[in-house]
């Protein structure tokens, strides 16, 4: 005869709602999801407007432009934005350089994750040797500070949007491998991996099911909260050169060129920067406050 | 006040033979309220109660009774969100209410607290000294020298050893009960009216959380205080306090003297909390039953070593954990492995079920040397052992759901259909008293201690092994919770045969249990016998001295008077 | 059945100091000589890493060196001159050699000795980085304990938002528009340039502020809130901090006192971390600013293919950043009486 649990719930006080805490309860909530779904939003619009702007929109090129439309103000008509110092339209690149800003972005961060994750889990999870070996690999790459390094690399490869993703991942990937790691150290330490061994649970559903479901949440907030990073890195490259090629427009070269005229025509500066404050602004957001969700729960 | 608060009329005295004037705190109808989450939390019903001079009222209650909640009100100590109502005179001060500035000036100087958890409650990076010093000079105008006389004074008092020295050390050099000393000798610092204890010696060893209470005694004597004592053991409350109170859910339960907690009219829950461990399962079968049958595990002359090291990975020496220790396991029966922080019992289930490997000694299980299989062997062999672990959380995977954590030795050792795993698993929730229809489909974050620990014995039972390993897996829990865990166990015994292995650090739980009994004491096996030979007839010193720092339930046993 | 056996408790069945301790007993020696030994190999692989990878940049130096019009046996000459025609790792060792006895190759630019260069180039780029480092912590500091006196308050609210916001701003973003507001539009600061402080002190100060500044300021913002948050957290779960609250602590105490003690360990663990953000701030910033430092100098002898400039430079910052590291690790060592004294 088996014995019943009697007890329900955690906490045994009664709880009886009042109705003015009903408004700040309703308001909390609101607050939260907010501020989840407010920077969350942002960011699907700047995605959706770098991507899919310049098809949808009647915009002219990005590159080409004539030096006899250039240094046009705001509000010309076909250039809502104005044009630059060798007559590009300004919305036009602007949309196209987010496109590259973010392409890089997402590219660094999924290749970080796939690779730095799997590799950093791995070794989290087989300890000893293999361990060892791979950290003190990694370890020399985080010796870098991690713009000396991608400018090392951007250099020796060539600058181009590829060459600029395959950079970044080399810092990238070793930094989120240790969060990787220290997350699979934290899992492998839990009584839950005993018990699963005691079940024989094999080592490929080990890794599956128990490893990576639980390290997986803190290297998608890490990944997230280094979107900001990818894209302020890109932007720091392609402004010293070495990143998305002129005459292609990113972020980054565009606030170089900008910088001739910033006397003149600061906004030629200010478009591109503000365009990197949106972006990174509502990414780290983003991600901070998932963060918080996902650990309040 | 709701129907739950009936007030036992039986309070002590208001003045025999004891002035008015001895009276230092009067608490009328404490309330305080919580906004949580935009709803109101009642943690504190309506509370009332006085403190006398030089003497102990002890307030006992489970997690959730609103104990800590009423005395830290009197201390100011709770978050902003709290409303406290009703009234706490503290001499002619009223303690509610009152502005905070003025409320600093009377903490630690009128009324003291000492905290649950020894190894937290001291800031890790300010010496002993430095704390010591601060809350002597919080209230006073002494210079350096003076302050630290007074220091080394105080640490005389709670009778810590080399004094000086202690000042200059950090927290994480002295020991659990060393450290509670310091904190105690803190609070004593301005000689204050009321002394609370909050779960003072609960994460204490018992030889330890004797000696502490036995200091708290003599300080009493010596210097007159009342004492608030809050705990959840109402033995160690019946042994030490002049008065005691029991509170459930927010409400007084029960108050009153000691003598009294036997009698027949104290309350249901009363009762319950007193008879937890003390009457031995009905359904225990006799041991004698198993005589004469092939050991099920044999372990014999078990060594395990430990690397200490020191700053940053450097290595300072080794230390001997489990020295030597032998015993035997018939099927069916269970042998409790009891002993105090650091006597290797831990380490012993763990040499056992191969997760550290002993350095030497042997494991002998149905027949088989588990030292000398390999992983693929070994996880054959986990068919027929499992373990139960401490922490009920620790040991689900949050991410999965019930019925896929008491599947798992099923996926792992057998070749059952979905659909026969979920079957059984039905069945197993059953077993272990939780509706499947209400329970398959949560997740550990939805279940509570003990409903996550009877999730994880289903678990443990899955397979019926031969022998399962309960690592302190009642530990973490309520006492009433822990017994409910305990009758199943012994339930699940009765009805599957298997054996058990129990580790515990609490002589009444582990007793309880098992059949047979080894203490162990740094890393030695000091006495092994059957369970009631050890605990009527001990013979070894250290587990006489264990037995005797039990609370027992036995009014005034240790009080001077 | 009883075992009268017993074990001292803890005693060391054996105690086996390895070499470190053999030179010099206490464990906290034995740590600080581990780290070094440590940080050793990780300091060649860097160089390793370095020598090859710009070993692999397009471009021949020698052509460089000889000039456009060279013909081919005058480029080989310089090929030769310049030690180019043996294989990778007799140069390696020759340059690693060169570097431990002082002699870091030759500019195939300006034909300078490196090391000439360097002596010229690292005062300017170590007063811009301790300057950064010391203005980003008086910045960070103070700010997140006000912040941490009445969390959720409206400093607290206001100066996190803030700092979330500047945060998002690259610093090179930042330098313009301290350009702009300071150089252009009020015409308080020069917009480049660099005068040493032996020439004139004021004139120093007033070349440097604004990249200091842009280098200093979003540091500045991430270790406020990270500061800010740990403080809060261990104002909310810490024992000690009820227990400091119990004896009679006001609020300023138990912040100052007794929660930065504990945070600061956190706050150390993060500048370690981000001595290669502050590191490579600098680079950029230089360029913007047209300082002579060693970052400019670096990104110069990117565009002239100048190698040995390049693997000097790059070098010497991933070794400021181990070395930032190993400080770290001691400093923890010094400061955590846990570390420290250890167990009794």
């Amino acid at each position: 005869m088996a014995v019943t649990d009697t007890a329900t719930t955690p906490t045994a006080a009664l709880l009886t709602p009042a109705t003015a805490s009903d408004r700040s309860l309703r308001w909390a909530r609101t607050r939260r999801r907010l501020l989840v779904w407010v920077p969350g939003g942002l960011v699907a619009l700047i995605i959706l407007i770098c991507f899919l702007g310049p098809v949808v929109l009647p915009l002219p090129k990005p590159v080409g432009g004539s030096i006899l439309e250039s240094m046009l103000p705001p509000g010309s008509p076909g250039h809502a934005l104005g044009t630059d110092v060798n007559g590009n339209d300004v919305l036009s690149r602007l949309l196209h350089g987010g496109r590259a800003s973010l392409i890089v972005a997402i590219s660094v961060n999924a290749i970080g994750i796939i690779v730095g994750g799997v590799l950093g889990a791995l070794s989290g999870y087989l300890g000893g040797r293999a361990d060892t070996v791979i950290m003190r690999l990694l370890d020399v790459l985080i010796a870098f500070p991690s713009l000396v390094l991608t400018i090392a690399i951007a250099q020796v490869l060539g600058p181009s949007l590829p060459n600029t993703i395959i950079a970044m991942c080399a810092f990238s990937i070793p930094s989120i491998a240790r969060v990787a790691r220290s997350a699979a150290l934290r899992v492998v330490s839990m009584p839950f991996i005993q018990a699963a061994e005691l079940a024989g649970t094999s080592r490929w559903r080990m890794l599956t099911r128990h490893i990576a479901p639980n390290v997986a949440p803190q290297l998608l907030n890490f990944a997230m909260l280094g979107m900001g990073i990818v894209i302020v890195t890109e932007g720091a490259l392609s402004f010293l050169g070495l990143g998305i090629p002129a005459p292609a427009p990113s972020w980054g070269n565009m606030i170089y060129d900008g910088q001739q005229a910033l006397t003149g025509a600061p906004l030629l500066v200010l478009w591109p920067s503000l365009a990197l404050l949106v972006t990174v602004l509502s990414f780290n957001l983003l991600g901070e406050n998932l963060r918080d969700e996902m650990s309040g729960r | 006040m709701t129907s739950e608060t009936l007030v036992s009329t039986d309070l002590p005295p208001a003045d025999e033979a004891e002035g008015v004037n001895d009276v230092v705190l009067t608490v009328e109808n404490l309330q305080v309220q919580f906004q949580r989450a935009g709803r109101v939390v009642h943690a504190v019903k309506g509370v009332d109660f006085t403190v006398r001079r030089g003497r102990t009222l002890a307030i006992i209650g489970e997690s959730g009774s609103g104990k800590s909640v009423s005395v830290r009100s009197l201390m100011g100590l709770l978050p902003p969100s709290a409303r406290v109502t009703g009234s706490a005179l503290l001499g002619e001060t009223q303690l509610l209410g009152l502005p905070e500035p003025e409320m600093r000036r009377l903490r630690g100087k009128d009324i003291a607290m000492v905290f649950q958890n020894p190894a937290t409650s001291l800031n890790p990076t300010m010496s002993i000294g430095a704390q010591l010093l601060e809350a002597i000079r919080m209230h006073s105008r002494m210079d350096k020298q003076a302050a630290t006389a007074r220091a080394l004074e105080l640490l005389a008092l709670v009778r810590l050893r080399d004094p000086e020295m202690r000042l200059a050390q950090y927290p994480h050099q002295l020991s659990g009960g060393m450290r509670q000393r310091v904190v105690i000798a803190m609070a004593l610092a301005s000689d204050p009216a009321v002394l609370i204890a909050d779960e003072a010696t609960t994460a204490l060893d018992v030889t330890t959380q004797a000696a502490i209470m036995e200091l708290l005694c003599d300080l009493q004597d010596r210097l007159g205080m009342a004492i608030i004592l809050i705990s959840h053991d109402l033995a160690l409350a019946a042994s030490y306090a002049d008065d005691v109170m029991v509170m459930r859910h927010g409400a007084v339960v029960e108050h009153v003297r000691p003598e009294l907690l036997f009698d027949d009219d104290r309350q249901e829950y009363t009762k319950e909390l007193l008879g937890a461990f003390s009457t031995l399962p009905t359904e225990r079968r006799a041991p004698a039953a198993a005589e004469g049958v092939e050991p099920l595990l044999r372990v014999e002359g078990i060594v395990q070593e430990f690397v200490t090291r020191g700053a940053g990975g450097v290595r300072t020496g080794i230390v001997r954990a489990v020295n030597d220790v032998s015993f035997e396991l018939r099927p069916g029966t269970t042998l409790g492995i009891v002993g105090e922080t650091g006597s290797g019992k831990s380490t012993v289930a763990r040499a056992v079920i191969q997760v550290e490997r002993a350095k030497s000694g042997s494991v002998v299980f149905q027949g088989q040397e588990l030292g000398a299989l390999k992983r693929r062997a070994l996880s054959k062999v986990y068919a027929d052992m499992q373990m139960i672990y401490q922490d009920p959380f620790g040991s689900l995977n949050p991410r999965w759901r019930v019925s896929e954590v008491i599947a798992e030795p099923l996926r792992g050792h057998t070749t059952m259909t979905e659909k026969a795993r979920s079957a059984r698993v039905d069945e197993l929730l059953d077993l272990v008293g939780l509706p499947p229809a209400e329970y398959r489909s949560r997740r550990p974050q939805e279940l509570s201690g003990g409903q996550a620990q009877r999730v994880a014995i289903a678990r443990a039972v899955s397979l019926e092994p031969a022998l399962i390993i309960c690592d302190e897996a009642t530990s973490a829990l309520d006492v009433l919770i822990q017994a409910q865990i305990l009758d199943l166990l012994v339930t699940l015994q009765r009805d599957l045969g298997m054996a058990y292995l129990f580790i515990g650090h609490d002589l009444n739980v582990v007793r309880y249990i098992s059949d047979d009994i080894a203490v162990m004491r740094h890393g030695d096996l000091v006495e092994y016998g059957r369970s009631e030979d050890v605990f009527t007839n001990p013979q070894h010193e250290y587990t006489q001295e264990l037995l005797a720092a039990i609370p027992t339930a036995e009014p005034g046993t240790r009080r001077r008077r | 059945m009883t075992t009268a056996t017993q074990a001292p408790r803890g005693a060391p069945v054996s105690e086996r100091p390895g070499l470190a301790g053999r030179v010099a007993g206490s464990p906290f020696v034995r740590l600080i000589a581990r780290r070094i030994l440590v940080a050793i190999p990780l300091l060649l692989a860097v160089s390793v890493l370095v020598f090859l990878l710009l070993e692999l940049m397009p471009g021949d130096p020698a052509r460089n060196q000889a000039g456009m019009d060279a013909t081919e046996e005058e480029v080989e000459a310089v090929r030769k001159s310049l030690g180019l025609d043996r294989p990778w790792y007799e140069r390696y060792f020759g340059w690693l050699f060169g570097a431990l006895t002082g002699n870091f190759g030759t500019s195939s630019v300006s034909g300078r000795p490196v090391v000439d260069l360097l002596a010229e180039r690292t005062p300017v780029t170590v007063e811009l980085v301790v300057l950064a480092f010391i203005v980003s912590l008086a910045i960070a500091i103070p700010v997140a304990l006000m912040a941490a006196r009445k969390p959720g308050g409206f400093f607290d609210r206001l100066v996190m938002v803030i700092a979330m916001t500047i945060l998002a701003v690259p610093n090179f973003v930042m330098a313009l528009l301290l350009i702009l507001v300071f150089a252009v539009a009020l015409r308080l600061l020069p917009s480049i340039g660099f005068v040493p402080f032996g020439d004139d002190p004021m004139g120093n100060i007033r070349s440097v502020i604004m990249p200091v500044l842009a280098i200093s300021v979003p540091l500045a913002c991430f270790y406020a809130r990270f500061l800010r948050s740990d403080l809060v957290e261990q104002l909310n779960a810490a024992d000690y901090v009820d227990t400091a609250r119990a004896k009679g602590a006001g609020p300023w105490k138990v912040l100052w006192g007794h929660a930065f003690r504990n945070s600061s360990f956190g706050l150390l663990t993060i500048v370690g971390l981000n001595v290669g953000a502050l590191v490579g701030g600098t680079v950029i910033i230089e360029q913007i600013f047209a300082m002579p430092g060693l970052g400019v100098m670096m990104l110069d002898g990117v565009g002239s293919r100048d190698i040995a400039v390049v693997q000097m430079c790059v070098f010497i910052f991933a070794a400021v950043a181990i070395a930032a590291n190993l400080v770290v690790d001691v400093l923890y060592a010094v400061l955590d009486p846990r570390i420290r004294y250890g167990s009794h």
